[in-house]
């Protein structure tokens, strides 16, 4: 008698622990779910309207176009969108859920569908700030910056890419209001440093070394292990993208190939340390370290990311945010201001030149060979 | 009339069961007896065995719990195995233009980063939704509608 109920405490004792843990448990993922920025996001690209042709011009030039009754309509068509984007703005913690193990063949559906939600909220707060609505216009902006940031968080260089495109239309949007916009710089710069960190070039070359070649490699034993020979079409496919020199065209067994993959692999540790370099001693040592890889090794010219390019992206958008943020302190305080303001890719501050009803900064920054430059003020507005 | 008188009955009359064994009437009285006055504990297997198995049981609540509370910790990316055999819902192994893969970003990033903005443009229309002017997205529309009803004729 007495061990039927000690037996039965023990199975109800069991029984309840494990509840309170599913319950906990369950709880702990639907918090984290509603947590999740991302899926907030979806919701809203699942809202976009469908664009037509005019639609889509429109959007492409959503910081030059008439706000018209097209416009409008456009704006009114993503009132949903933009409702779920600022609640989005709101999570710190984005994730967008994408399974590294694809390798070259991770999709990210997300980027494009990101930059067109950005470009939708920008119209809309170019409407905000032509009515003097200037907090809504703000919160837009906000929540465009912090879209760019989550949507930069993966660790691939497009996603770097998409986040200073995106992070670039706050800049592109906010500009022409500057002086009227009146903003206390201290609170603009307590916002800006407020946001999700953004990841490094040289932290997103370690991910694509173990994810780009190491997955081709994985691969391609993997099919030569399902069919003897099958590694070959994957090769040729996989490569068909980029130039194909002749020593990988001609590759004869799928360890030569492999092989070929695995010597990539320490000159993805040497462009990460490369890109960390600052920009002068970058620049002077990349195209040799470049042409140095690609003869060593032809994989690498194939495989290796133009690092280069995506280094001018970044440093440019750099370079204009930074402007934003003085041009913001000299609205308020002169262009004295300036002085205290060091242009990050020059020895002092950036360039002042006054306009009719505005003023422009310049830094020491070339992009396409010619120097950066910030319009502030109404003259900017198209 | 008396039946025939039938050996096999009579037989059958003469068995008697056997009387129990000293042994066994030792051993009932050994049973009895222990369900009378109880071991000393440590000779108890029964008890041991459910102290062992409320011990485990316990350990692996709180194994579980530890486990289960530093997976919900851990951020970042969740590294699955490598890849092996692939599965019939693994991803495609040839790279295709149309889709807003790695590949096919970092191709088009070979040529120009304006060819990615072009790719993002155009893989940014994927799957986008039939009319949505049209389309009023909300749970309870019928609802409101029949409260509105409601309201006019109150």
């Amino acid at each position: 008698m007495m061990r039927r109920f000690g037996f039965t405490i023990v199975l109800v004792l069991s029984a309840f622990l494990w509840g309170t843990f599913a319950a906990a448990q369950e709880q702990d993922a639907k918090a984290d779910l509603a947590g999740n920025a991302a899926v907030q996001y979806w919701q809203a690209f699942a809202l976009m309207p469908t664009l037509d042709k005019e639609q889509e011009k429109l959007l492409e030039q959503w910081d030059k176009a008439p706000l018209d009754a097209a416009a409008l309509k456009l704006i009114n068509a993503s009132r949903n969108s933009l409702l779920y984007l600022h609640r989005a703005a709101k999570m710190p913690r984005c994730d967008w859920g994408l399974d590294y193990d694809d390798g070259i063949m991770l999709l990210l559906p997300h980027l494009g569908k990101a930059r067109d939600l950005a470009r939708l909220a920008a119209l809309h707060a170019r409407h905000e700030f032509d009515q003097g609505h200037w907090q809504a216009g703000i919160d837009d902006a906000k929540a465009i910056m912090v879209l760019g940031r989550h949507a930069g968080r993966d660790r691939t260089l497009i996603s770097l890419l998409v986040r200073c495109l995106i992070e670039g239309i706050t800049v592109d949007l906010v500009a022409p209001y500057v002086p009227e916009l009146k903003a206390a710089p201290a609170k603009v710069t307590s916002i800006y440093e407020g946001l999700p960190a953004a990841l490094s070039l040289p932290q997103i070359i370690v991910l694509e070394k173990k994810y780009m070649a190491g997955w081709v490699i994985r691969k391609l034993k993997a099919a030569d292990q399902q069919k003897k020979g099958s590694w070959r079409q994957l090769w040729k496919e996989m490569l068909a993208m980029s130039e194909i020199s002749d020593p990988i065209e001609n590759v004869e067994t799928v360890e030569e190939a492999a092989k070929m993959m695995e010597n990539v692999l320490p000159v993805y540790d040497e462009l990460a340390k490369m890109a960390a370099l600052p920009k002068d001693e970058f620049d002077a040592q990349y195209p040799e370290f470049k042409r140095r890889s690609k003869a060593a090794n032809p994989v690498a010219g194939t495989l290796l990311p133009a690092i280069d390019l995506v280094l001018a992206k970044e440093r440019r958008h750099h370079a204009r945010m930074a402007m934003l943020l003085a041009a913001i302190a000299v609205a308020q305080e002169g262009p004295d201001k300036l002085k205290d303001i060091k242009d990050p890719f020059g020895a002092g501050p950036f360039e002042y030149r006054a306009l009719d009803s505005g003023f422009e900064l310049k830094s020491k920054l070339l992009f396409e060979d010619k120097p950066v430059t910030l319009t502030i003020g109404q003259k900017a507005k198209k | 009339m008396n039946e025939p008188y039938d050996p096999m009955e009579a037989e059958l009359e003469a068995m008697k069961p056997h009387g129990m064994s000293p042994e066994l009437r030792q051993r009932i009285a050994n049973e009895l007896e222990s369900e009378v006055s109880p071991r000393p504990r440590g000779l108890r297997p029964h008890r041991r065995l459910w102290g062992a198995a409320l011990t485990i049981g316990l350990v692996a609540a709180c194994l579980s719990a530890v486990v289960f509370l530093w997976l919900r910790d851990r951020e970042e990316i969740v590294e699955n195995a490598p890849a092996g055999e692939p599965s019939p819902h693994s991803s495609a192994s040839v790279p295709d233009d149309a889709l807003p893969t790695l590949w096919t970003y970092r191709s088009a990033l070979t040529r120009s980063p304006q060819a990615v903005e072009a790719l993002l443009d155009r893989h940014a229309r994927i799957g986008s939704r039939a009319d949505p002017e049209e389309t009023q997205i909300h749970a309870f529309t019928r609802l409101e509608v029949r409260f509105q009803d409601l309201k006019g004729g109150l």
